[in-house]
Formats: C-alpha cells, structure tokens, sequence
C-alpha cells in the first residue's frame, strides 16, 4: 500500500518491517489441506486392504490394530492361490467377462451405427429406450433370466453368466457408441462410397477405425460391470467351480473363522486388472461417460 | 447392422416383458403347479398392503436421497478444489478416482472388516480419537448399520460426481467469469451466479444416474448387511432378490419389480423435464 500525501506519493511511506501473510496464501494452503483431507478419504479403506492382506495371521485380531504394518507377512497372497479354489475363480471370471464383452461388442457396434446412421423418429426413442435399460435393476432382470434358463437348462453354468451378461451389456454399450457414431460427420462415408466402396466398407474402413476410442471406452466400461457382478452369480450359479471372483471371495466370510489377511489379499488380487485397466484408459473412459452430461 | 439394433433392443424387451407376465402370474416356484395360473393384479394388491414393502421403499428413498445429496456435494467440492490444472491436481484426480474402479463388493468386505465392531479400525480410530468411550456395534445395529451402508455408498460415488463436475466446470466460459471478476465479483457471487448455473445439465445427468444407480445397488449392500439387521438396510433392490431366491416367490418379486421399474421411470422423466434442454 502506497501512501499519498501532499507532498506526493511516495514521501512519508515507510518501508515495511514484516512481511504480511496474504489472504491469497491462506487460501492455498486450506485448498490444499481439503484435498488432502479427501486423499486420506478416499485412499484410506484401500491402504487398509494392503495393511490387512500383509498382516501376519495372528495379528489380525489383535488390538489395538497396527496402523502401519511393521511386520509384514506376504503370505496371504500365496496362500490364496494355493489353497483355496481362487485360481478357478479368477479364471471365470476371466473367461465370462472376455466372453460377454467380445459378443457385446460386435453387436453394440453395428446397433450402435445403424441406429446413428439410419435416423428415423424411431432412433431417438430408441435410444432413450436403451438407456433405460440402465435404470432396470439387475435384481429384477435376474428374475426372467433365471425362469429363461431354467427352461434352457442352463442353470449353474457359466454360459449362462456369459448370456445373462451380455443382456446389460449390449444395450449399454449399444447407447455409448451410438454417441460415438452421432460423432462422426456422415460426409467421411459418403466420400468412401463416392470412391466406390460398399456401404459395409465404408463402415469398415472409415468409421470403425475412427471409433477406436470409443469402441475401446465402451468394452472396459462393459468389463467393469461385468467383472464386478454379483447378483446374477448369486442367482443362477451354485456349484463352487463356476464361481467368479466376487462369490468366491464373499465365501471367504464364512460363519465362524475369517481369515481377513486372505480376504483382503484376494480383493486385491481381484481389483487390480480393473484398477489397471481403468488407470491406462482413464482418458477415454472418462470422455464416454461425461459426453452426455456437457453438451458441447 | 438394422437386426442389430433390433437385437439390441430385444435384448431388453424380452425379460421386461417376461417380468410383467410374472407379476401377474402365480409365480411361485417351490409350488410348481400353480406356478403359471394367472393371478391378476392379486400380487401388486398383496405389496401395497405389505408394510414390508413399504418399509424396503423408505429405505431406498433415504438412502439414495442421503448418498446422492452428500455425494453430490463431495465430488462438487473436489472438482471446484481440483479445477486448476497442476502436476499436483492431476495426481490427485487420478487417485480420487480409485474408489470408483474397485469393485462395489469389494468395497463392501473392506467396510465390514473396518467396521467390525470388536477389531475394526474405525472404532479404534474413534476411541482414540476421543469421540467414543464404548465401542460402536455398527453392523449389528439398525441405525449404525444404515450408516455405513451409506458411507460405503457415498465412497463410491463421489469420484463420478468429481469427474462430471470437472468436465462441467471447463466448459463454463471463461470469458464470463473474467467479466465478473473485473467487476469486482467475489469469488462466492462467481459461483453463484455463474458457475453453478452452468452446471446445470452436469447436476441432472449426476444426480440422476446416482440415484438411479442406488435404487439399482444389491451387491455391495448385501454382502454389508445383507439387508439387515432386521431388514433395516433391505432395500427395494434386496426385498426383490429375497424375495424371489429366499421365498422363490417369483410373481412377487416381480411385481414389486416392476413398481420399482415405474418409479424410475417416473422419477428419471420429472428430473429431465426439469432441464429445457433435450439430452438425444
């Protein structure tokens, strides 16, 4: 602050003997205390994971609980894979989740264009239609498909996880790349045709290419749901060798003994493919899903 | 690529309409021969006079009323806090966004474990903190129960509300918001007056996917409680699955199915008209 006398503006101003804390700063640095406030708060139960997974068995139960694991005992994970059925259920879940989203996919994406192309008063009902199929809860899906496959004979198997999947699937992904689609200026195709390519090509060779991203969104969108199923599983399998992971990781919760260094060992072992998977498409995860909240 | 769409669509018909055949069909499955009688409208008569049913609706009205408003103010926060691109931010959101990919029944076991009521963190955090002397029986416990239900719920959204804010806020022009701190705006009536109104198309596809996504929730609520302890966290999502895989009333459930179905509808209907813009 300068002081303006008579005598002009800076006669009379004193040079100042502190430095004053701008309220700028404060600002700043309680910013930065809030988000760090929210790191501890979202980060918390999945450091807890790691903390427990790594405690040693007969600390487990101990109290007061240690906040950071001094001792550290990895054997959880090893014995996880070795002596419970987890390998089998990580590898259905593995195969029901690649399953139900190759065949979402190829479905979704010619939906998808056809629904984006081919405009007709019917193609926005439609749409608003399989976006609804978002609002069904997968608890009162799983009651036809559970009379479905009891008439099919395919109860307690995995085919029909893989089928029961692809029903939420297909519409979801079928919205999201219509989006994708509705992207794409018709002209590029119309060029192709003009060149000589079929229809078909035209798609093949133009649009899909540029789709890439989205097609890549809508697939890991559709394998996180799929991965992280538990009703449908619940409700149409019984036979322990058909369990996904999020079953048989629950079984872990049994009635008297819980072994929560094992649980937790397990639910990490069984997030990490979709943390991983999520952290490298994050961009492109992110942009299908908030394309429709911001209209551009 | 047209049987596609068709497909597409058909994919979801088919169940619905199995769904409505049922609700009005005996349905019950542990009594096969009366299973497929038609029944009328005997099992929607039967659901408004249950005070189960009733119940189950409460709960799931508080439920998504409290994760989504919380929710919602969280993932606002964090975007508002968040806006200004840095090494430092970017970090943050990616982290932030964690909770969101870990599956919901995994975030169900954690909270179970941290919120036991003999060896969970959270009660020892508490004591130590000072805030209790007794241990909190919280999964045992109608009330405390609902809690974390909520808590593990509300975890899980927040990232989804940041991430659709964040994308919300940059589209706000900046032009605007300059103007109205050259005119000496303070920064809480630039919020007010320009910023929150932009968001708003953001706030209706936030809070409408959130509280449609609650109403939908059973996974990680049951492997939580399980719906209990006597039914206080059993939401209408829960009652149709104990309903039809713990009673094998099947006509049952899926009239309170399709219930639930309609009240979606209703509800997702009343929160776009209240945008003038349309989404397709």
């Amino acid at each position: 602050m300068t002081r303006h006398t008579a005598a002009g503006t800076l006669a009379g101003a004193r040079p100042r003997s502190r430095p004053r804390v701008r309220s700028r700063d404060v600002w700043r640095l309680l910013r930065f205390l809030a988000i760090l406030l929210l790191l501890v708060a979202s980060l918390f139960p999945i450091y807890w994971m790691l903390n427990t997974a790594i405690t040693p068995s007969n600390d487990l139960l101990r109290y007061p609980p240690r906040l950071i694991p001094t001792q550290q005992d990895w054997s959880a994970f090893t014995s996880v894979f070795r002596d419970t059925s987890f390998p089998v259920w990580l590898a259905n879940s593995t195969l029901m989740t690649m399953s139900s989203v190759a065949v979402a996919l190829v479905v979704s994406t010619f939906a998808a264009y056809s629904l984006s192309r081919f405009k007709s008063k019917f193609s926005s009902i439609i749409a608003y239609v399989l976006l609804a199929t978002r609002m069904i809860p997968g608890t009162v899906l799983l009651v036809p498909l559970y009379m479905i496959f009891r008439d099919w004979g395919l109860l307690d198997t995995k085919m029909a996880l893989i089928i029961a999947y692809t029903t939420f699937e297909i519409p979801f992904a079928t919205w999201m790349l219509k989006g994708y689609f509705d992207s794409i200026p018709p002209e590029l195709e119309q060029a192709a045709e003009v060149d000589g390519a079929t229809p078909l090509g035209a798609f093949l060779r133009v649009s899909l290419p540029l789709t890439g991203p989205g097609i890549a969104a809508s697939a890991i969108a559709s394998a996180i749901l799929a991965w992280g199923d538990y009703e449908f599983a619940r409700g149409l399998l019984s036979s322990q060798s058909n369990w996904p992971l999020t079953i048989g990781i629950h079984s872990f919760i049994g009635e008297h003994v819980v072994h929560w260094n094992e649980i937790m060992a397990s639910s990490l072992m069984g997030t990490l493919p979709v943390v991983v998977i999520f952290l490298a498409a994050e961009r492109f995860i992110v942009a299908g899903l908030t394309a429709g909240a911001v209209k551009s | 690529m047209l049987p596609a769409a068709i497909f597409s669509v058909a994919m979801v018909a088919y169940p619905v309409i199995r769904t409505v055949w049922l609700s009005v069909h005996n349905g019950n499955l542990a009594r096969p021969r009366q299973m497929n009688d038609f029944v009328g409208l005997q099992h929607y008569q039967r659901l408004l006079g249950d005070g189960n049913f009733w119940h189950a609706l409460l709960v799931m009205v508080i439920y998504a009323a409290a994760v989504t408003a919380i929710a919602y103010g969280i993932g606002l926060a964090a975007a508002l806090l968040l806006e200004r691109r840095s090494a430092f931010t970017r970090i943050s959101r990616t982290l932030l966004t964690l909770p969101w990919a870990v599956p919901g029944v995994v975030a169900g076991f954690v909270y179970v474990w941290m919120f036991d009521a003999s060896f969970g963190v959270t009660n020892f955090l508490m004591r130590r903190l000072g805030l209790i002397d007794q241990p909190v029986l919280w999964l045992l416990k109608s009330t405390p129960a609902f809690v974390v239900v909520i808590l593990a719920a509300i975890w899980k959204t927040v990232p989804f509300n940041m991430l659709t804010h964040l994308a919300g806020l940059q589209a706000v022009p900046e032009e605007l918001r300059e103007a109205a701190r050259v005119d000496g705006a303070t920064s809480w009536q630039e919020f007010r007056h320009i910023v929150w109104p932009a968001l708003g198309n953001v706030r209706v596809v936030s809070i409408l996917i959130t509280t449609l996504h609650s109403f939908r929730e059973f996974g990680q609520i049951y492997v939580l409680t399980g719906g209990g302890p006597a039914r206080a966290t059993e939401t209408l999502s829960v009652q149709i699955y104990t309903e039809s895989f713990g009673y094998f009333r099947f006509g049952y459930a899926s009239a309170i199915g399709i219930v639930l179905l309609i009240a979606s509808l209703i509800f997702t209907v009343a929160t776009v008209r209240t945008q003038k813009t349309s989404f397709f």
